[in-house]
């Protein structure tokens, strides 16, 4: 499969993942630079492009963050190389500083891609929010793929568009492009190196006021030829446009005209489609011959009514009189969450009608709904972050307020967290909470990966204004959330070399925290003392505890390739069925068939599941748990 | 299995399943597997959040009217459903009549492990309540299959197995084992083999 994703000469057909295919389709460009930091649905763009850097000598690295991504890839881009970023839409808020900047004033030289991965209905998201408003903000030309092949040729056409108007472009994507699988053709790998070629120029490098005012004046200029050169490109098409009722026309992006194409096939109707591939600039003429054609327009797209926005501004220009309908007052589609054939059909079926979609006999449903179980997402067996969790509710109690933040630990306990924001957030919440409560702790909870994101920042905040808080770093050596990416605490970088290691408690204390130590969670009654030794010395400034132990699959994985198999066990001999190890909450225990005297289960462990963190051990009074260890 | 032509295959698979069960591994050999043929497939996938024990829901379209990776309610021809209440959550999608490939597995969550009537509940409503969705259904100890063809982990494949018996499957055998054999790595090969035909034969006799 590899060699076939990595193949130069493409001439191929494979299954690939949506961001696989983004990855291929900068391949395809020519792409030499790669900076980002993860993020659901964006990792795998990276994750591809990592796999084959070596081998195409391609220089991919997870930055510590996007805004630092975005400059780093800026520097290449000004030195005339094909470069990639890419991002979560919230990701796109992170790197929105240097990226409004380098789109209004300085430009790049060499093709510039920013991919902006968008999660409607919040998948694996904090909040849903619409990148292509980004762009417009950025006068940012913005592609948006309908389609997994498209979403290939779009990346990489956007390499030589980008190029050619010597500005950075966005590729918009959503989860049901990014995270959807499909055949894809590949195309040959352009194999043209460049040198870099940084060419001082302070007029354009430099956004000092006087620079800036003239350079957004040729950025504007350059967008207006960017309209006149669109009608030649084929982005945008108008279909259908043969069909006798003309009533009707729909404008509609990304995968948005997916759902159409489907919606029309469902209700059995044909109408004029006109289909944005660059959603801005908008193209002037093709917009005006379909108000020409259609008599009212319907806009289908995801998350805000964006086209909606414009076009109703664009028609406006044009003096084009059309009605224009679509979600923006909810009268076709929903103003939350993504779309889906279904949805797009019922909200066309009241202005097109054709085939009522099917009714279902919600009844059955509903009587079967209460069988169902939930499956809110919880922490692994043997996490780590369950132990800290622990520690703090035995030790600093529920009274405290508790910032968490983004990562595995936001599942953590829904008791210890009391606020989440944004990723940082945690300890410049904190630094806040902490200025103003000083009756009760207040707490941060903060990943490694986050904390080299954004939380460094944070502590500086706290300890200069002398902030009462109370710090956890929760450091599992990797970025565990978004699918185990390595970060400034895990030795290695993005290509697989060894990297220095940056030491989170030096940091601590260099910034001047006034209690930094570091402990190992799986050692409890220890974890346990230096919570209580760290809430005494609030008073004297920020506290900041660092439990370090590495994340449990991870951990397994490693462990198993080194054919180690461990786990705990319960003699069921010795258990009275108490119930205690099971209340911690990890999902390889369960209850046996056994039962004790009061007719309650004995428990059991699951050793598929186990991870041998020895959490349960110390809930066992009995001392009925025991450890199996398994050598291949 | 069915000897329609490929350009008439319009086929939409819902695969679903909690994380960790190898859901995604079993759309990845589908969406192979009908690139294979040379047939237009598109996949949804769940990633991030869900896959720590939480549900995963995965859809596959096959043919040329796959232009999104979503199945609309009410149309999927068949369910694969890697645990047994999963195959409820999702019946939604089946269209009348629909075949639901069932494995008898069972997964407890969190808020069940000490919900002993939720859970009894469940049980006893279980089989009432997927014939109330469609008449189709096969029932497949997956773990059992799975275990004698030498891994418990191969029980997605087993269920691949009981699926390709269903007559409107799109695939043949031959055509899923030549798949299974690029997509599977090299040592686990005949062991996923083995176990595709333990489902294959356990979907024939059902
Ligand atoms: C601005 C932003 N960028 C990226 C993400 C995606 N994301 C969610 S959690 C996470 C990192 C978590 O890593 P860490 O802090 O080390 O905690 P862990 O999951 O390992 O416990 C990332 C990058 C996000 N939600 N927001």
């Amino acid at each position: 499969m590899f060699r076939r994703f990595a193949s130069r000469e493409g001439n191929d057909t494979m299954s690939l993942l949506g961001n696989a295919a983004i990855a291929r389709g900068a391949m395809e460009a020519g792409v030499q630079f790669v900076a980002a930091y993860p993020g659901t649905p964006s990792t795998e763009i990276i994750e591809a492009l990592r796999s084959v850097g070596k081998e195409l000598d391609i220089y991919v690295e997870w930055s510590v963050n996007e805004k630092v991504a975005m400059e780093v890839a800026a520097s290449a881009a000004i030195s005339g190389l094909r470069t990639l970023f890419a991002a979560k839409h919230v990701g796109i808020n992170v790197a929105a500083d240097p990226m409004m900047t380098l789109s209004l004033s300085l430009g790049i030289v060499g093709g510039m891609v920013i991919v902006a991965a968008d999660d409607p209905s919040c998948h694996s998201s904090q909040n849903e929010q619409d990148s292509r408003f980004m762009a417009r903000m950025a006068n940012m030309p913005c592609l948006e793929p309908a389609d997994i092949e498209e979403a290939k040729d779009m990346t990489s056409h956007a390499f030589d568009i980008s190029e050619q108007f010597g500005v950075p472009m966005m590729v918009r994507s959503t989860t049901r492009i990014s995270h959807s699988k499909g055949n894809v053709t590949l195309e040959p790998i352009l194999d043209e190196k460049r040198d870099p070629n940084f060419v001082k120029d302070y007029k354009k490098w430099v956004c000092i006021p006087s620079n800036t005012r003239v350079n957004h004046k040729r950025v504007i200029d350059q967008r207006d030829r960017m309209r006149e050169w669109l009608p030649g490109s084929g982005l945008n098409f108008i279909e259908n446009n043969e069909v006798e009722k003309k009533e009707y026309g729909i404008i509609t992006s990304g995968i948005s005209y997916a759902y159409v194409k489907e919606a029309l096939d469902y209700l059995g109707v044909e109408v004029p489609i006109l289909k944005f591939g660059m959603v801005w600039p908008i193209e002037r003429k093709i917009l005006s011959d379909f108000a020409d054609l259609v008599d009212k327009i319907i806009v289908i797209e995801e998350v805000e009514p964006y086209l909606e926005t414009i076009i109703a501004h664009e028609l406006t220009i044009l003096n084009k009189k059309n009605e224009l309908l679509g979600k923006y007052r909810g009268e076709v589609t929903p103003r939350t969450l993504e779309l889906n054939g279904l949805l797009v059909a019922k909200g066309l079926h009241s202005y097109l009608g054709g085939n009522m979609p099917p009714q279902q006999d919600q009844s059955v449903y509903d009587s079967i709904i209460p069988h169902i179980p939930n499956r809110p997402p919880v922490l692994c067996a043997g996490c780590p972050h369950r132990n800290t969790f622990r520690a703090m509710r035995k030790t600093i109690g529920t009274k405290a307020i508790y910032n968490s933040d983004i990562g595995c630990y936001t599942l953590g306990d829904p008791n210890l967290t009391n606020t989440c924001l944004d990723m940082g957030g945690s300890i410049a919440m904190g630094s806040g909470f902490g200025k103003l409560y000083t009756d009760r702790p207040v707490v941060a909870i903060i990943g490694d990966s986050t904390f080299f994101h954004s939380g460094i920042t944070g502590l500086v905040n706290a300890v200069y204004n002398r902030s009462r808080l109370m710090v956890t770093i929760v450091d599992n050596r990797i970025t565990a959330m978004t699918g185990m990416q390595d970060n400034p605490g895990s030795g290695k970088n993005a290509l697989g070399d060894a990297a220095p290691i940056i030491n989170i408690e030096a940091i601590c204390k260099a910034v001047g925290a006034n209690y930094v130590k570091t402990i190992d969670p799986f050692d409890l009654p220890a974890i346990e003392a230096t919570y209580k030794e760290a809430l005494e010395t609030l008073d004297d400034g920020v506290a900041v505890i660092i439990s370090t132990q590495a994340c449990a699959m991870e951990e397994r994985r490693v462990r198993r390739k080194e054919g180690i198999i461990k786990f705990y066990k319960v003699d069921l001999e010795l258990c009275d069925g108490c119930g205690r190890c099971i209340r911690v909450g990890c999902p390889a225990i369960e209850p046996s068939e056994e039962l004790n005297e009061k007719g309650r289960p004995k428990m059991i462990i699951d050793p598929e599941i186990c991870n041998a963190c020895g959490l349960c051990v110390y809930e066992c009074t009995r001392d009925a748990i025991q450890l199996v260890e398994i050598r291949k | 299995m069915s000897e329609t032509k490929t350009e008439e295959i319009n086929y939409q698979i819902v695969v679903c399943g909690v994380g960790g069960q190898g859901v995604l591994l079993l759309t990845d050999i589908l969406t192979n597997l009908a690139t294979d043929q040379g047939i237009k497939v598109r996949g949804s996938e769940t990633h991030g959040m869900s896959q720590r024990g939480g549900t995963v829901l995965c859809t596959i379209k096959v043919g040329p009217k796959a232009y999104s990776p979503l199945i609309m309610d009410g149309t999927a021809d068949i369910i694969i459903a890697l645990e047994k209440h999963e195959a409820l959550r999702y019946s939604p999608l089946l269209k009348k009549d629909g075949w639901i490939v069932v494995n008898t597995k069972e997964l407890l969550p969190q808020s069940w492990k000490l919900d002993k009537e939720a859970v009894e509940t469940a049980r006893k409503n279980f089989e009432d309540d997927i014939n109330k969705i469609t008449p189709n259904v096969c029932f497949v100890d997956a773990e059992e299959l799975a275990k004698k063809a030498g891994a418990v982990i191969a029980q997605n494949v087993v269920m691949l197995g009981a699926a390709a018996a269903c007559e409107d499957f799109p695939f043949t055998s031959d055509q899923v084992k030549k798949t299974l054999e690029k997509v599977v790595k090299k040592r686990f090969v005949d062991l996923n083999l083995q176990a595709f035909d333990n489902g294959l034969e356990k979907g024939i006799s059902a």
